[in-house]
């Protein structure tokens, strides 16, 4: 059965963001200014979801002995540039712009004191300060390049797979506001969803944030779930992968109906869908 | 803590006490454990864990699995075992006193440690370890108890006929369990409690979820010495009819006859 194989040690996964840093991401999410709200751009809101999930997968690989390398990671940000966002110390290059996640947690950007609401010992919530990791900040300039960024990410994972043939697939997560303006990003995601390792084809899943006031339209089965006449939401969804079986228990867990034709991508995502999804999206089969 | 025969270490086996006269203060019974990690892993990253009290009645065996996604599972793992022995008799108000127990051992041996630790190992100790666990407590009157949150498992074999506690489905330990958190008693999950009766000859067996679906699935016979025993369980993990994960069984067996 494809997408089943353990994720371990030995035979490690690999998670790859691309995130849209054009200049649209200044705005805020649909619905904010209408209402009035001093709400964050759309670029702020990503980069602390990213970090804050950066954070939940070292923390899923952390023991007391220090971090397990059951994941590589990369982040690709395209907009003024095509670019990975965070590089390794020379000695810990694969060449696939991936880092180790023992070697990402070892590499925060800076720790930021945040207010956390936590559990003590008798069970009671209290707000406490908390060390956070960031990686990364918000940028946001110029146009789309969806398609340089899917060509890099799968440079990454063709160059990650030669070395890793029978592990669980990459997965490749985009998120943008925007329509490519740099060519047809379908042709691209059809070239990175070529690459497979024994365990399948790679996994490239999308969410597009939303600009308006519509709800968002979550793990779409089905075309005619789209809006009618919307060929940016049709690309996208011919774009996504289908859920492997992991990711769609990991759905139901959040109550969210799915079945075997259920892919990858969000539509006028908000930011509790993004977080929603992201969760899912990173919810391969069991670490051992 | 508690005077106990065995705990973990990778396979043992514990003398029984076959009493004169088949006097039950004096447990004729013969234990046999086998735990051993995932492959891949070391002995020292095993999180499963096992305790087994038998020098005097009441009889009690315990078994644990830590979470592989929670840090210092194999500490509160063996804290969860090491108290749910110890009790006299398992009912919802012991099994929360044994937990709380093991909440103060476990919280207690990570304040004792000194070494600095990263912001991830922070955040770990502050999150608490994850685990399920099942006890088992024969009396002398030939009444026992068992106690349980997740999907370990509980066997009692009798003149060719088996019984399985609280799972039968190999197919149920696909699932998410239940699980005790060392940090929090918030939210914790109640155990499931089962009531029933043993005599001479009985055998139960303990064990933890991968072993327990191999157990339903397949129905081995398994040998009485930790050697084969052990062997064994090796032997169906290479044939990939035992999924790769710690494995922990333990053995009871209660002596026929008064020896």
């Amino acid at each position: 059965m494809p997408y089943s194989a353990e994720i371990s040690r030995q035979q490690p996964t690999a998670f790859l963001f691309l995130l849209d840093q054009s200049a649209s991401m200044q705005d805020t999410f649909g619905g904010a200014k209408a209402k009035g709200d001093a709400a964050p751009s759309k670029a702020r809101v990503l980069a602390d979801t990213v970090n804050r999930l950066l954070q939940n997968l070292v923390l899923r690989c952390a023991k007391e002995e220090g971090v397990r390398d059951y994941f590589d990671v990369g982040i690709i940000g395209y907009g003024e540039r095509v670019q990975h966002l965070i590089t390794p110390a020379d000695e810990y290059d694969t060449g696939t712009g991936l880092i180790r996640i023992s070697h990402l947690a070892e590499r925060p950007r800076r720790m930021e004191e945040r207010v956390k609401t936590t559990t003590d010992d008798e069970g009671e919530e209290q707000e406490r300060r908390v060390k956070t990791p960031i990686w990364f900040d918000p940028h946001a300039k110029n146009g789309t390049p969806m398609c340089q960024a899917l060509d890099l990410a799968a440079q990454s994972v063709r160059t990650w797979i030669d070395e890793h043939p029978s592990s669980f697939p990459p997965v490749v997560l985009n998120v943008t506001d925007g329509e490519a303006t740099d060519g047809d990003p379908l042709r691209y995601a059809q070239q990175l969803r070529s690459f497979a390792t024994d365990d399948g084809e790679v996994l490239l899943f999308n969410v597009h944030l939303s600009e308006s006031e519509e709800p968002a339209l979550l793990l779409p089965s089905d075309r005619s779930e789209l809006p009618h006449d919307d060929e940016y939401a049709e690309t996208l969804f011919q774009m996504s992968s289908t859920l492997p079986f992991s990711m769609r228990a990991a759905a139901e867990q959040e109550g969210l109906h799915v079945d075997l034709d259920t892919r990858g991508f969000v539509f006028n995502a908000d930011p509790v869908s993004l977080v929603t999804f992201l969760e899912i999206g990173t919810r391969p089969s069991t670490l051992r | 803590m508690p005077a106990e025969d065995l705990s973990n270490d990778d396979s043992a086996h514990g003398p029984s006490n076959d009493s004169a006269d088949g006097d039950r203060s004096d447990p004729p019974v013969d234990v046999v454990a086998v735990s051993i990690p995932k492959q891949g892993s070391t002995s020292d990253e095993n999180e499963d864990a096992f305790a087994v009290h038998t020098d005097t009645f009441p009889i009690g065996v315990a078994v644990a699995d830590g979470a592989t996604e929670s840090a210092y599972s194999r500490l509160w793992a063996s804290c969860l075992t090491r108290r749910m022995v110890e009790v006299n008799d398992l009912t919802e108000t012991s099994w929360a006193t044994s937990v709380d127990a093991a909440r103060k051992d476990w919280s207690a041996i990570l304040a004792d440690d000194p070494t600095p630790v990263p912001w991830y190992v922070e955040e770990k100790r502050r999150e608490g370890a994850f685990a399920t666990c099942l006890a088992l407590m024969l009396h002398a009157d030939g009444a026992y108890s068992a106690s349980s949150v997740g999907d370990c498992m509980l066997i009692q074999e009798r003149a060719g006929e088996r019984h399985t506690w609280p799972v039968d489905d190999p197919d149920a330990f696909s699932h998410r369990p239940d699980l005790l958190n060392s940090r929090s008693s918030k939210a914790s999950p109640n155990p499931e409690m089962h009531h029933g009766t043993w005599r001479r000859g009985d055998v139960f067996i303990l064990a933890t979820d991968a072993v327990a679906a191999w157990l339903l699935d397949a129905s081995p016979d398994l040998p009485d010495d930790p050697g084969p025993l052990r062997a064994r369980v090796a032997a169906a993990r290479e044939n990939g009819v035992l999924r790769n994960d710690d494995a922990t069984l333990v053995r009871i067996q209660v002596a026929a006859t008064p020896s």
